[in-house]
């Protein structure tokens, strides 16, 4: 029998990617970011899933699928392009096991990613009948994953606060389009980037939501100053709903730069791929149709340090320093929640880490076999905390503190200084306008005929994808920012077209045919979500 | 020859239709004709190019269409009741919404454009440049962080005229600022303003925040003669808290779960399997992706609560000696402490062994080492003056090395090159202690830690230590004390001549410029959250 914990763990890992789908064009650089991450992320996390169920590890984690991406991971023409993807790297793990005949390092890696692959493919195309929210939704029913929602397009709050119909757009939409993939009542949503603004809680009450995450400060600075700190969650006084937040020093450990576990010398280097490395002539069909280069996924080269030679890839070895980096954050939490468990005096502390899903497997490929062995030793190899989702600690510890969280997000600074600033702030006013017309035509239409009911609804959808906070987020880090500019102009073009067809009455249906075609997202969706309930 | 109306099938079409068909003719600007106007243009269009065979069908099918709508608008059959009807009805609608949704989720692309992604960027054909401001009169204020935030505005023409003219005359426009916290604000009563100089035209400004936490209010006016005169006014934002809050108020409030349907839950996996399967459990992927867990004994259970700084025992006696651990916690025989040559009976011993009658040999002049004791006047054969140099050598040690007194020396200042030992026991919290022994020589310091000293101890002594000593991947500060005087920075890192590939282990590669380094490229680690980039 074993002894009652004296403190939880939480792992929150938060899968988002924006909405890229362009089936005007055979190939299309940007939709490689969901293939790329169903390779590297979303398949190794299944795999390990099964297995832990397999193995009897009564496992807990929570993820965020963002509506986003869980559209795009159901969407049957990304679905398809996604197998060819999968088949052209294969095709090229196996000329590469050729190529590399001889050289051992390189070889022996070569087979390993050949096999990947084919299992890969396998798994997407029989296991799961190329649907992967199929497979993610049965270890949610199963119990052992929570997944939460997210604002509909990953829309950031604190900058629409001024429109609460937008507000509540986003979240209806959002457990809309959850109910209708999950086939469940959302329990938890996370905030797009964790942005919370006083009187954001209300609309999630009003969607059925229990629980959501800030950062840190968010709950450090609530008032009344919480008894417990960042180790236990509040309940909004408003609206009842309970407040989780990050705790920095889980955080650290795997984010940052310096000392975080990515960084060791022997795991897998990102910036070093075929794709670029090898002879034109031999990769130029597995790079871009136009000739640049691109990643391909086949990386051979450890980080080896700060230098720019780099040695080859063991992979023995990195699965040795996962292994080591695994216990050394189990000890951690044990010490951190036993120290805690002793200050809070009988309270029994939670620790919440939330990550990027895509941390795991794509930037650090080590990272799912450390998740892995992480799962499992907190259930083999300690007895001083449990691991749990937000809402079983509730059902456990019903009773928390009331306290008004503070605003705040994970960004850099903590605030909305990466979404609102020199770079993206000319986005505001358009974005804000748009909203404001969107909501008009929500309140005027009370019974449209059909085509006009279509196209209100599509603007509705091209409205949401151009609210998504991450073509600001790409404007600030400045890589691809004119695909994020054109992103938000296009759709903002659309709906303002579609504002004035609607408003002057001119519907053009074929016109409106293309559009629903191109920007497909939320086929459900009513554009009444923007009329305040 | 002219054909009567009602043989004219364009007269029996509707305006939607006939623009429909206007548009199949090609006919400019048929979406600002009317109805008479556009039979006119399909007309000359007609006898332009005979009618064709694609569109002759469309005519007649929106005939049939039309008078379908009209027949079952007009006469609704018989013999069936209204419930069914309405049934009917709804089904119908089903069915063409799914029809529609089928449509644009799975058809072929209508819209295949073969081009490269240079050219998706470039294309211009949907996007028209979204117009600079708006003719309205609106200032928005958006909250960035505690620090400042951002407002925009727009004016109507009359307004823009005043602006102009003002502009014009020079007169200075200002942002006034109000903190209207906990009221209703009527222009006059904020608690305290402040003033921006800005420039209207400019339409966007950023402004520094002197307060936190509380709401704020902005308004753009001008600066007449007879003072302040508001032109615009915004929403009110709450400027985020910098720091937890005053208010302490320990109220609790008891979660209660939300009915939700109640979920099937699935049998695990693990348990589903019938005992002679659990034997031989079939392949899973796992093996292509994972590697296979070795459980470890290591078991992490609760500690006792750390004593408080009140019952440890005075400084002045050695904090814990000899060495206890409750006997769960013991240590493992290997974990045997570094045993250092006793130096004193080391020294005599070799004295010992040397020839006394040795003749006195010339001195070899030492370079003035600038750890050594300064000459001092007094008699330096004088045994009392050795002992007082020695004493103040000790002393200079320990302050340049800023240790605290409980240092047992191993062996004296030496006058010559021989290295100084020493060691010193350091405790934690929970009363446990280690030694760590020093060996210092004029070109490098050594730290001796026991041997067997897992990571966790080490940890635990972390601040107590002269150097760092966990940091994944390497210990650059500890590679740093041991390099030799003189050398270069890069010298140490080179890979010595004669070792191979293997040996030669490159993660104690140099930092250098972090230019060169591609985990500099990792997202920042404060804002949490990676892009596919």
């Amino acid at each position: 029998m074993k002894a009652a914990p004296i403190g939880f763990h939480a792992m929150v890992l938060h899968a988002h990617l924006p909405y890229v789908r362009h089936p005007e064009y055979d190939y299309f650089l940007e939709e490689h970011w969901l293939y790329e991450a169903i390779t590297e992320t979303y398949v190794p996390l299944l795999v390990m899933f099964e297995n832990l169920v397999r193995d009897g590890v009564d496992f807990r984690l929570t993820m965020t699928m963002t509506p986003s991406l869980v559209s795009m991971l159901a969407d049957p023409l990304l679905q398809d392009r996604y197998l060819i993807y999968l088949g052209r790297l294969v095709e090229l793990s196996e000329k590469e096991v050729f190529r590399t005949q001889g050289q051992s390092y390189f070889n022996d890696l070569a087979r390993y990613y050949a096999r990947r692959f084919k299992e890969t493919y396998r798994i997407f195309d029989d296991q799961y009948k190329r649907n992967l929210v199929t497979g993610f939704k049965l270890f949610q029913d199963l119990g052992n994953l929570e997944i939460v929602t997210c604002c509909a397009t990953h829309g950031f709050l604190p900058l629409f606060q001024m429109y609460p119909e937008a507000v509540q757009a986003q979240v209806e939409v959002a457990v809309q389009s959850y109910k209708q993939h999950f086939d469940r009542q959302p329990r938890g949503i996370w905030l797009a980037e964790c942005g919370y603004y006083e009187g954001a809680d209300r609309f999630l009450k009003q969607a059925g939501i229990e629980f959501f995450f800030t950062d840190t400060h968010g709950i450090v600075n609530a008032t009344p100053r919480p008894r417990f700190g960042a180790y236990a969650p509040v309940f909004c006084p408003d609206s009842g709903v309970a407040v989780f937040c990050r705790d920095r020093e889980s955080s650290e450990q795997v984010w940052s730069s310096e000392v975080g576990y990515p960084g060791d010398h022997y795991f897998r280097e990102y910036y070093r791929d075929i794709g670029y490395d090898l002879d034109f002539d031999y990769i130029k069909d597995y790079v871009q149709p136009d000739g640049t280069r691109k990643n391909t996924g086949i990386k051979y080269f450890r980080v080896t340090g700060k230098t720019a030679v780099k040695q080859p890839y063991n992979l023995e070895m990195a699965r040795q320093r996962a292994d080591m980096y695994a216990s050394h954050f189990v000890k951690s939490r044990a010490e951190q929640i036993t120290n805690l468990s002793h200050a809070f005096e009988g309270h029994r502390p939670l620790v919440v880490s939330p990550y990027d899903a895509e941390l795991y497997g794509h930037w650090w490929f080590e990272g799912p076999e450390w998740l892995n062995l992480v799962m499992r030793k907190a259930t083999h190899n300690q007895s001083v905390y449990q691991m749990t989702t937000p809402y079983e600690y509730l059902l456990e510890n019903p009773t928390q503190q009331l306290a008004q969280p503070s605003p705040s997000s994970w960004g850099a600074n903590g605030y909305n200084s990466f979404w609102l600033n020199e770079t993206n702030d000319k986005i505001y006013r358009h974005l804000h306008k748009a909203t404001e017309r969107m909501i008009k035509l929500a309140y005027r239409f009370n019974d449209p005929y059909p085509l006009q009911r279509r196209a209100l609804d599509q603007a509705a959808r091209e409205l949401l994808l151009a609210q998504s906070s991450d073509w600001p987020f790409i404007m600030k880090t400045g890589t691809m920012v004119e695909y994020a500019v054109k992103r938000v102009k296009t759709h903002l073009y659309r709906f303002n077209q579609l504002y004035q067809q609607i408003h002057r009455d001119e519907l053009d249906p074929e016109w409106l045919d293309k559009v629903e075609y191109l920007d497909n997202i939320f086929p459900e969706i009513d554009y009444q979500v923007y009329r305040l309930k | 020859m002219k054909t009567l109306p009602e043989e004219d099938p364009l007269q029996q079409l509707n305006k939607k239709a006939l623009r429909r068909l206007a548009r199949k003719y090609k006919i400019k600007h048929f979406y600002r004709k009317s109805p008479a106007t556009l039979r006119r243009a399909i007309r000359r269009a007609q006898e332009r190019e005979p009618i064709s065979e694609q569109i002759q069908p469309a005519i007649l099918q929106t005939q049939a269409q039309t008078s379908r709508e009209q027949q079952s608008e007009t006469s609704p059959p018989k013999g069936l009741s209204a419930e069914a009807l309405v049934d009917q009805r709804r089904q119908s609608e089903q069915e063409a919404y799914q029809e529609h949704r089928l449509r644009y989720l799975h058809a072929p692309s209508r819209f295949v454009h073969k081009g490269t992604h240079e050219e998706y960027i470039l294309e211009k054909d949907e996007e028209i440049e979204l117009p600079d401001f708006y003719a309205e009169d609106e200032l928005v204020a958006l909250s960035i962080d505690p620090q400042r935030f951002y407002v925009y505005w727009d004016f109507e023409e009359e307004t823009l005229f005043d602006v102009r003219s003002w502009l014009a005359e020079d007169t200075p426009f200002m942002l006034r600022v109000h903190d209207v916290t906990n009221l209703l604000f009527n222009g006059r009563n904020s608690h305290q303003s402040w003033e921006v100089k800005c420039h209207p035209l400019v339409r966007e400004w950023y402004v520094q925040a002197p307060v936190n936490n509380r709401n704020v209010l902005v308004e753009l006016g001008v600066v007449l003669n007879d003072g302040f005169h508001s032109i615009l006014q915004s929403n009110p934002i709450l400027i985020p808290p910098v720091s937890v809050s005053p208010v302490r108020q320990d109220e609790f409030a008891v979660f209660v779960a939300q009915p939700l349907r109640p979920e099937e839950k699935l049998q695990p996996v693990s348990t589903a399997l019938l005992p002679e399967q659990q034997a031989h459990k079939p392949e899973t992927s796992a093996k292509f992706f994972f590697q296979e867990y070795v459980p470890s004994p290591v078991q992490f259970n609760p500690l006792p609560p750390a004593k408080s700084i009140l019952e440890r025992q005075p400084a002045d006696q050695p904090a814990i000696l000899p060495w206890t651990l409750p006997e769960q916690h013991q240590v493992p025989e290997r974990a045997v402490f570094l045993r250092l040559p006793d130096a004193e009976t080391l020294w005599e011993a070799e004295e010992a062994r040397l020839p006394q009658t040795q003749p006195e040999q010339k001195a070899i002049p030492q370079p003035e080492m600038h750890w050594q004791a300064e000459q001092t006047e007094t008699d330096p054969e004088s045994e009392d003056t050795l002992a007082w140099i020695r004493q103040a050598g000790k002393e200079q040690i320990q302050t340049w090395l800023g240790l605290p007194q409980e240092i047992r020396w191993l062996s004296d200042i030496p006058s010559d090159l021989s290295p100084i030992f020493f060691e010193q026991w350091v405790t934690d919290p929970y009363d446990r202690a280690m030694m760590l022994s020093y060996s210092i020589w004029p070109w490098e310091i050594v730290e001796h830690i026991p041997l067997g000293a897992s990571d966790e101890l080490i940890r635990r002594f972390l601040g107590a230590s002269l150097f760092s000593w966990f940091k994944p991947g390497s210990s650059e500060r500890m590679v740093w004390w041991q390099r030799p005087l003189g050398a270069s920075e890069r010298s140490q890192w080179q890979q010595p001549l004669g070792a191979s590939e293997s040996l030669w282990s490159g993660s104690l590669q140099p930092s250098r410029s972090p230019g060169e380094s591609a985990w500099h490229l990792w997202p920042t680690p404060v804002s949490g959250r990676g892009l596919l980039s």
